[in-house]
């Protein structure tokens, strides 16, 4: 039943939305799915349910920034029309038959609550770094203990002194540490009467201060371009500000399916 | 630790700019999120590009904390914002430098550390002391050949003579 084909084809997959929602959208898209040019974007219906779909290798995807941006590029092109449910990178069936019956139809009642969950939503992202060279002299214009200590060390060889640099390094760690973690939580503060939920990921770099998702309502995402506007400017000699969207909700569905065969 | 340049000039806020312009935010988002079916999931991990991602994560170490105590130790070199007013009355001692000059012992060790020679301003900024006095202190320690000068800059002296 699940045998591939000849030529090791396979069904990849980009999303699950609404059909006629799709049909809104120019059939077949003007975009090249993961895989080449003759990855031509289109649709696996069954009831009222369509899978975003493109023929593919059945093979491993990399993932580079060649794959990823064409996956990425398909979500958003279909999301001018439809709200979607966007499927992890990566994800091949072996056909559309395989789509058609083991996702849409044996999954159907999952997929509908996703996608009432997300309708009328997008996922906006924002990431906060602080600017160095500030973030360091504030900790230490606000770190009376880490003064005096950065200048005894001051003008020391450096072996002579290395218990207390690794002291002073962990001090300042420490209030990297809190001065972030109160940072972002005052711009999370300041965006959550905007947002529908908030999901926080971890930093990435040491000085990264906020790594955060939000699922909007499509017709609020200029008030929160606003907002994150003022946010920044607000910080501006402090921070960065990189914000990104709209994306398909992917950190606000979670559906994790896993078959036992 | 990563190198950022300052933040774009004041009052332009940010643009909202699209997922697929921005490969470092795809990895962290459209990997195992969304829809993840176990059965037909076909992803082949690029090594380099997990380590770009990861071997960013803070992480507690020495090396770390050294990384720390390097970069507060360069704000030394700036000159500490709080440091006008502070004497004002009362009877607690103002901290940090006040006028004190540095040990010429301290110039030296400066200079060994900073072998690539050190120029008068660069001196200044790190003692935060006049190039009046650091110049006195330097004559001394230069009639000691303890230091020399070459080309505007100060280099420790006495070790390879």
């Amino acid at each position: 039943m699940t045998e591939a084909t000849e030529d090791g084809t396979g069904t990849y997959l980009y999303g699950i939305v609404y059909a006629d929602q799709f049909k809104n959208a120019k059939e077949p898209l003007e975009v090249t799915g993961v895989g080449g040019s003759d990855a031509k974007v289109r649709a696996v219906e069954a009831g009222d349910l369509a899978a975003i779909v493109s023929d593919a290798a059945l093979t491993r995807y990399e993932t580079n920034r060649e794959n990823l941006v064409a996956h990425e590029t398909v979500l958003e092109e279909v999301m001018k029309g439809a709200d979607i449910v966007p499927v992890a990178f990566g994800i091949v069936a072996t056909n559309d038959e395989e789509v058609k019956e083991q996702l849409l139809e044996r999954e159907s009642e999952l997929l509908h609550q996703s996608l009432d969950y997300v309708k009328g939503r997008v996922e906006l992202t924002l990431q906060v770094l602080w600017n160095e060279d500030r973030l360091f002299r504030e900790i230490a214009d606000e770190n009376e203990e880490i003064r005096q200590l950065r200048d005894a060390i001051a003008g020391q060889p450096a072996d002579a002194v290395h218990n207390e640099k690794v002291q002073l390094g962990t001090l300042t760690g420490q209030a990297v540490e809190s001065k972030s973690q109160a940072e972002g939580q005052a711009i999370l503060d300041a965006l959550q009467p905007l947002v529908l939920e908030t999901t926080v990921n971890d930093n990435i770099t040491d000085t990264m201060l906020l790594n955060a998702a939000f699922l909007v309502e499509k017709a609020r995402m200029s008030e929160v371009d606003d907002k994150v506007n003022q946010l920044s400017q607000e910080r501006a000699d402090r921070m960065i500000f990189q914000y990104v969207g709209p994306l398909p909700p992917f950190d606000f569905v979670n559906v994790h399916i896993n078959w036992q065969e | 630790m990563a190198i950022q340049s300052a933040a774009p000039a004041g009052g332009a806020g940010v643009q909202r700019t699209s997922g697929s312009g921005n490969l470092a935010e795809l990895l962290g988002v459209i990997l195992d999120k969304g829809i993840v079916i176990d059965a037909w999931a076909r992803v082949s991990v690029i090594g380099i590009e997990i380590l770009t991602v990861e071997a960013r994560v803070v992480v507690s170490s020495v090396e770390t904390y050294l990384r720390y105590a390097e970069a507060i130790g360069l704000t030394a070199m700036a000159s500490p914002p709080n440091q006008q007013g502070q004497q004002t009355g009362g009877g607690q001692q103002a901290d940090g430098q006040q006028a004190q000059l540095p040990a010429p012992d301290d110039v030296r060790g400066y200079l060994e550390d900073n072998p690539e020679g050190v120029p008068l301003g660069d001196l200044q900024a790190y003692f935060d002391a006049s190039s009046n006095d650091l110049e006195e202190i330097l004559q001394t320690l230069e009639s000691e050949n303890k230091v020399r000068q070459e080309d505007d800059r100060y280099f420790p002296a006495g070790d390879n003579e």
